[in-house]
């Protein structure tokens, strides 16, 4: 069920036009903040479209990490809140526990994910919680201002590691995805990248199995998405995007690491 | 057996007094020989009876071993303090019988099992005291039943104080019942032959011990923790997380049993951030939800208690206070985190703060807490302390209403068929954020202006006042008993809302009042807001005891005697007087 607005493109179709592309009603008409070349707005996209073809955007809540996405809610049409920092698992817990009947899902970047929520993503993927995650994976801390996150590549740069990240003194990149795979509550978690169209139709179809998995009572479902940061990688985008197939993915492999 | 001399001369005395209408009793063994089960067997039997009780229980904080012991303090009419020395000492074990014969009154029962000594250490001075040695375990292991030296020392004290045979067993049937017939036959022949070992020896005279009219006791015998629990589902608590902490875990394990059979939901949170954000995500589907904890797992939550004040999320946390800082020791029970309470957590906006007396009192805070949550959309903070938690008293309870279970509008429930709903605490512009600041500290206002409770005892036109909450509430209300008993004009006001403070009332007291005492089990938290209400119209005065210890009735009257004393009329006219003379004066 797609719902129009005054403002959409659908009432601005001639007669001899053909409507290939148009907003889902599952996102708002509000403009995003997020930098040139973010793929943020590229998997909001992506989660509306699933939403929207699923018909489900009625009955879907969704819960903002605290990070770059933190107005997520202001962009999906749908009843959203914030979480605490890290926190947006035990909150999606709450609300599908006691409304199972409901499609519940967090957005989560990797410093809310992977850093201080650690505990909060294991043990609900480890009680096979019946809730989506879309992990956004870009390396780094955008909203703070570029600083290393926990899937920080070795070597890399960032605010707080000018040097490059060392591993001798900063640890190593944490793989959620293989992590999380391992936990026998968990029902489907795989790793996608959105850096080109083949990758984003691919990530797309995983949001959707992510989704339906839920509907189908299968349990705690994740998908991991490789996404650019331009801006706190100092690049441009097009570079930040070859950059994740160069870099990112000989470290973070796609692929399924679970699927029931 | 004979008694030797001292011992026989001291029977008659001890019968005298036992037959009394106040009798205090101690259970003391180790950990896993049924101490809590023997105190349990006894409050059912005193239940029974429709005598009061006043229950205090201490354990070890390790898992297994340690000493642990239940005194058990009943009157025909309120009891309001544990009491200070005790009449009767159980003892199961050596370390029973030496830790605990200090307590014991001069001319008390030591009812002990038979293979321990006598108290080696009689200092300061040799006490006389009823010795009775009963060979409890033996006779449990005699009698297949090899851990019923608890029914033994309970066979012993029921034949020592005159307890109805009917009733002692009827306790014990109802006590071992899940565990067969057999079972049960095996305790209650450990308890008989226990109490024909007592009636062998020489003994002082049985006295009957008396039972209350049926008005007496009414209601049902919980203990605080249980009180919550029913309170929270009686108020239509659909939904828990909690992390296991003592003395908070007994809560959580109730509750787990209770919710599933309202159809609620249980969850056992990895810690208490999860604990809370779980409760968040209930009450963000307008599903009224709970927590437990005590003060290390209340710290973890003060982040997301930023986020449910500013969000303006009702959730009701219960927070049964141990002794601290820190671990500090989790068995024992403390004032300490008033401050905590009202005030953590980043931003501007006190919580609802209600402390419990009672078990019927906790029920009734309980369900308390969750109305002004829901009104307020704020978070409201149940205050217990391990000792209310664990005490087991007959608790009426209020006719129970069907809960109204729909859904606020402001709950995300999915945008069916109206805009989205979102819940946020993020403003970017200044300005907007002062006015949603505003708005919060007007419901703040507003929360002071109606929602103050508290309790007065004795206090219309009474000289001096003390201020007291919880558990040193109720122990203040037996010291200023004993303070009217000597002629002191004295009242208690109780706060039940330390958040709201009643500061309006304490202020017009201030107006007559000679002087103020605030009792807490702590270095006075409470104190300052009393002291703010006062406003430097009369002296306030502090009595505190902290790390475990609980102020005793009489360690309170001797603080309320000496505020007489300095503020008495006479002092005061002796004062100007001595001004007068050319003096240098001062108070006594």
């Amino acid at each position: 069920m797609i719902i129009e607005d005054s403002r959409s493109l659908a009432t601005n179709i001639g007669p001899d036009e053909e409507l290939i592309y148009r907003r889902p009603a599952s996102l708002t008409t509000a403009h995003t903040h997020y930098c040139p070349g973010c793929t943020h707005g590229v998997a909001h996209r992506l989660i509306a479209e699933v939403i929207d073809e699923l018909g489900i955007r009625e009955k879907t809540i969704g819960i903002a990490p605290v990070g770059c996405s933190v107005f997520a809610y202001n962009y999906f049409n749908l009843d959203f809140a914030e979480a605490a920092h890290g926190r947006a698992p035990a909150m999606a817990t709450g609300i599908k526990r006691v409304q199972p009947d409901k499609v519940v899902f967090t957005y989560q970047g990797d410093g809310d994910l992977a850093a201080i929520g650690t505990a909060e993503i294991i043990h609900a993927a480890a009680r096979g919680e019946n809730i989506t995650v879309i992990f956004i994976n870009n390396a780094i801390y955008g909203m703070t201002g570029g600083q290393m996150a926990p899937t920080t590549l070795p070597n890399m740069k960032t605010t707080s590691t000018p040097t490059g990240r060392d591993v001798e003194l900063a640890g190593f990149p944490i793989r959620m995805a293989e992590l999380l795979a391992r936990l026998d509550g968990a029902a489907y978690v795989v790793r996608r990248s959105l850096h080109n169209p083949a990758e984003i139709r691919k990530a797309k179809k995983a949001i959707r199995s992510a989704f339906e998995n839920q509907m189908q009572g299968r349990g705690f479902s994740l998908v991991e998405l490789l996404s650019s940061c331009p801006v706190n990688w100092n690049m441009q985008p097009v570079e930040a995007l070859k950059w994740i197939e160069t870099h990112m993915m000989p470290i973070f492999p796609l692929g399924d690491y679970k699927s029931l | 057996m004979s008694l030797p001399e001292i011992q026989r001369k001291q029977v008659a005395e001890v019968s005298k007094l036992v037959s009394g209408d106040d009798i205090r009793l101690r259970i003391a063994g180790e950990s896993g020989e049924g101490v809590i089960t023997a105190g349990d067997i006894l409050l059912k039997t005193l239940h029974k009876m429709r005598r009061r009780v006043f229950t205090y229980e201490t354990y070890p904080a390790e898992v297994r071993g340690g000493h642990c012991w239940y005194q058990v303090r009943t009157m025909i009419p309120e009891v309001l303090s544990a009491g200070d020395a005790i009449d009767v000492l159980l003892a199961f074990n050596q370390e029973g019988v030496d830790e605990h014969f200090h307590a014991l009154r001069e001319g008390g029962f030591l009812i002990r099992d038979a293979p321990t000594n006598p108290p080696m250490d009689e200092a300061p001075g040799p006490k006389q005291y009823f010795d009775v040695p009963i060979p409890m375990g033996e006779l449990a292991v005699e009698l297949g039943s090899p851990k019923g030296k608890n029914v033994a020392a309970l066979g012993a004290l029921a034949a020592a104080i005159g307890m109805p045979d009917t009733t002692i067993e009827a306790s014990i049937a109802e006590v071992f019942a899940r565990k067969g017939e057999k079972v049960v036959e095996q305790n209650l022949q450990v308890l008989r032959a226990a109490r024909k070992a007592y009636l062998e020896i020489p003994h002082p005279p049985v006295p009957d011990l008396k039972s209350g009219e049926p008005e007496n006791v009414t209601g049902y015998l919980m203990t605080g923790n249980d009180a919550v629990v029913l309170g929270a589902v009686a108020a239509g608590c659909r939904f828990f997380a909690g992390y296991p902490i003592t003395p908070a875990s007994p809560i959580l394990e109730a509750i787990a049993r209770e919710l599933p059979r309202v159809r609620g939901t249980f969850i056992q949170a990895e810690d208490e951030i999860a604990a809370l954000g779980l409760c968040l995500g209930a009450s963000y589907s307008g599903v009224k939800s709970m927590t437990a904890t005590s003060g290390p797992g209340f710290s973890l939550m003060a982040e997301e208690l930023g986020l449910a004040t500013a969000a303006e999320i009702p959730v009701v946390i219960v927070n049964s206070q141990r002794a601290g800082p820190s671990t500090g020791m989790p068995t024992k029970n403390e004032q300490g985190d008033l401050n905590a309470m009202v005030f953590s957590g980043h931003g501007d906006a006190p919580r609802i703060v209600l402390a419990a007396t009672t078990p019927e009192t906790a029920f009734e805070m309980t369900v308390e807490a969750f109305n002004l949550a829901e009104k307020y959309r704020h978070i409201a903070i149940l205050l217990l302390d391990g000792n209310l938690g664990q005490m087991m008293e007959p608790a009426e309870l209020p006719p129970m209403r069907p809960v109204d279970g729909r859904r606020p509008d402001w709950a995300l429930t999915g945008a069916e068929g109206r805009p989205h709903n979102i819940i946020s605490s993020i403003y970017l512009q200044p300005e907007e954020l002062e006015r949603v600041n505003q708005r919060l500290q007007a419901k703040i206002e507003r929360i002071r202006a109606e929602e103050v409770r508290y309790q007065e005892y004795m206090l219309e036109g009474a000289d001096l006042i003390v201020v007291a909450y919880g558990t040193a509430g109720r122990i203040a209300q037996s010291a200023i008993k004993m303070a009217r008993q000597q002629g002191i004009s004295v009242g208690l006001l109780r706060p039940i809302s330390l958040f709201p403070f009643p500061e309006d009332r304490i202020s017009q007291l201030a107006d007559e009042a000679r002087g103020f005492l605030v009792v807490e089990m702590s270095a006075g938290q409470m104190l300052e807001d009393v002291r703010l209400a006062v406003a430097g119209q009369a002296p306030v005065r502090f009595l505190g005891r902290m790390g475990g210890m609980v102020p005793l009735p009489e360690e309170i009257l001797a603080a309320i005697v000496k505020l007489d004393q300095a503020t008495s009329p006479s002092i005061v006219l002796r004062h100007v007087e001595q001004v007068r003379g050319g003096s240098a004066g001062g108070w006594e």
